[in-house]
């Protein structure tokens, strides 16, 4: 190791080791940080000030900084290198639950907090001309209107998201309070007792399984 | 499609009778059935309510009775249709309560769904015998579902009797229900229940 090495090195210990120490703030800290706050006339907004306040340098963060950055960066490529497939193997489980429960519509989010047997559903539909959209099934008493769902584009796409317990439950859109339809994004249906079909949706606990 | 000419035939008149017949009992139509809000207006009402006091007095489940009432009523159903569909899912809860004895609501309730789908009454004492010692609610489930997606009821009895004996109540459903979206995806009911086996077995190995 040259001696220029060992100087840089010495010199990135010692902002390690500042940066480590502990910070303790004089005991006026607060009061003359208010003071100074009080003094200050705002004339324009804060981050303007801020970016033009920027000191331009070829290093603004001083030549040392610029190690230690280098640093962190070779640190953080060997913690991915180290650890990243292990995060992957997770990730890919909770995608392969997510693609699974992705294969029909409406979609099934589990709810973490709390009961295993309540999910979040998400149910979509597209219905430009539309000017409201509610979903009504055997969850809510078939009620019109007492789920409303968001217009959320201008495609005219309809969404909400519903807490429902495990099991089987059917459902259909109803537009603008009087068109009842089936779930296009879903081929489940059951035979209906009053015209078109039911939509069905199963809410599994399959991804505990 | 049988279904929608037998609800046709349901006149005003029918209704009426009905209506007259339960009414002999006073106490039945006294007691006013909260679940039923003030969605249902006469004349269908007092119809309705007579249902479910029936159901009550024969210490059935009124809940899924009341969720046909209200959806036809919510869906703009002609009142005789929406009583030809709560009579006749009282009538196969009946039915399946006098063919299965004291069992409990779930049970009769998914019992109830095997005779919707057109299986004889024979079926649900059948595969009661063959799982003794046994909720029957999620079998019936999964029977009702394929029977209703268009399994042949002897093969599907069996497949049903064969997987309860195998697996849990939630893995039983969970099959169910892969079987239903693979008839749904357009698979043939024979090829959905292999690719759902297996998938289940996949699952199993790879735990």
């Amino acid at each position: 190791m040259s001696e220029h090495d060992k100087t840089e090195n010495e010199a990135i210990n010692d902002l390690i080791a500042r940066l480590r120490a502990p910070v303790t703030p004089r005991a006026d800290f607060a009061d003359r940080v208010m003071a100074q706050v009080e003094r200050t006339e705002i004339d324009e907004p804060l981050t303007n000030r801020v970016v033009r306040d920027v000191p331009r340098s070829k290093y603004p963060y001083g030549r040392i900084g610029v190690y230690a950055l280098a640093g962190a960066c070779v640190m953080a490529g060997v913690m991915v290198w180290r650890f990243g497939a292990a995060g992957s193997k997770g990730s890919n489980a909770a995608l392969q639950n997510y693609v699974l429960e992705e294969t029909v519509a409406p979609s099934v989010i589990p709810v973490q907090q709390g009961a295993e047997r309540v999910r979040m559903v998400r149910f979509e539909i597209v219905a430009p001309e539309a000017s409201e959209v509610s979903l009504a099934g055997s969850f809510n008493g078939w009620q019109v209107g007492a789920t409303q769902m968001a217009r959320v584009d201008t495609r005219g796409t309809w969404y909400v998201d519903v807490p429902l317990e495990v099991g089987r439950h059917t459902y259909m859109f109803v537009i603008d309070k009087v068109k009842w339809v089936s779930d296009p994004k879903t081929t489940q249906e059951v035979n209906g007792d009053f015209g078109e079909s039911n939509s069905v949706i199963t809410v599994s606990a399959e991804d505990a399984l | 499609m049988s279904d929608q000419k037998n609800a046709g035939s349901w006149k005003p008149k029918t209704m009426i009778v009905l209506a007259m017949l339960f009414a002999v009992s006073g106490s039945m139509l006294s007691q006013e059935h909260s679940k039923l809000d003030n969605r249902v207006q006469p004349p269908l009402r007092p119809v309705a309510l007579s249902l479910l006091d029936l159901a009550a007095k024969d210490g059935l489940p009124t809940d899924p009775l009341v969720d046909k009432l209200l959806e036809g009523v919510s869906k703009g159903a002609k009142d005789d249709q929406v009583i030809f569909a709560t009579k006749r899912l009282l009538d196969h809860l009946q039915i399946a309560r006098k063919t299965l004895g004291q069992v409990s609501d779930q049970e009769l309730v998914a019992a109830a769904s095997v005779l919707r789908a057109k299986a004889p009454i024979k079926t649900l004492s059948e595969v009661q015998r063959a799982l003794p010692n046994r909720s029957l609610a999620a079998p019936f489930s999964v029977l009702g579902i394929m029977l209703q997606q268009g399994f042949p009821v002897k093969e599907a009895k069996q497949v049903v009797i064969d997987k309860s004996r195998k697996l849990d109540d939630k893995t039983l459903l969970v099959l169910g229900n892969w079987i239903e979206r693979g008839i749904a995806d357009g698979f043939l009911p024979r090829t959905a229940l292999m690719n759902a086996e297996r998938r289940l077995n996949g699952l199993s190995s790879a735990k």
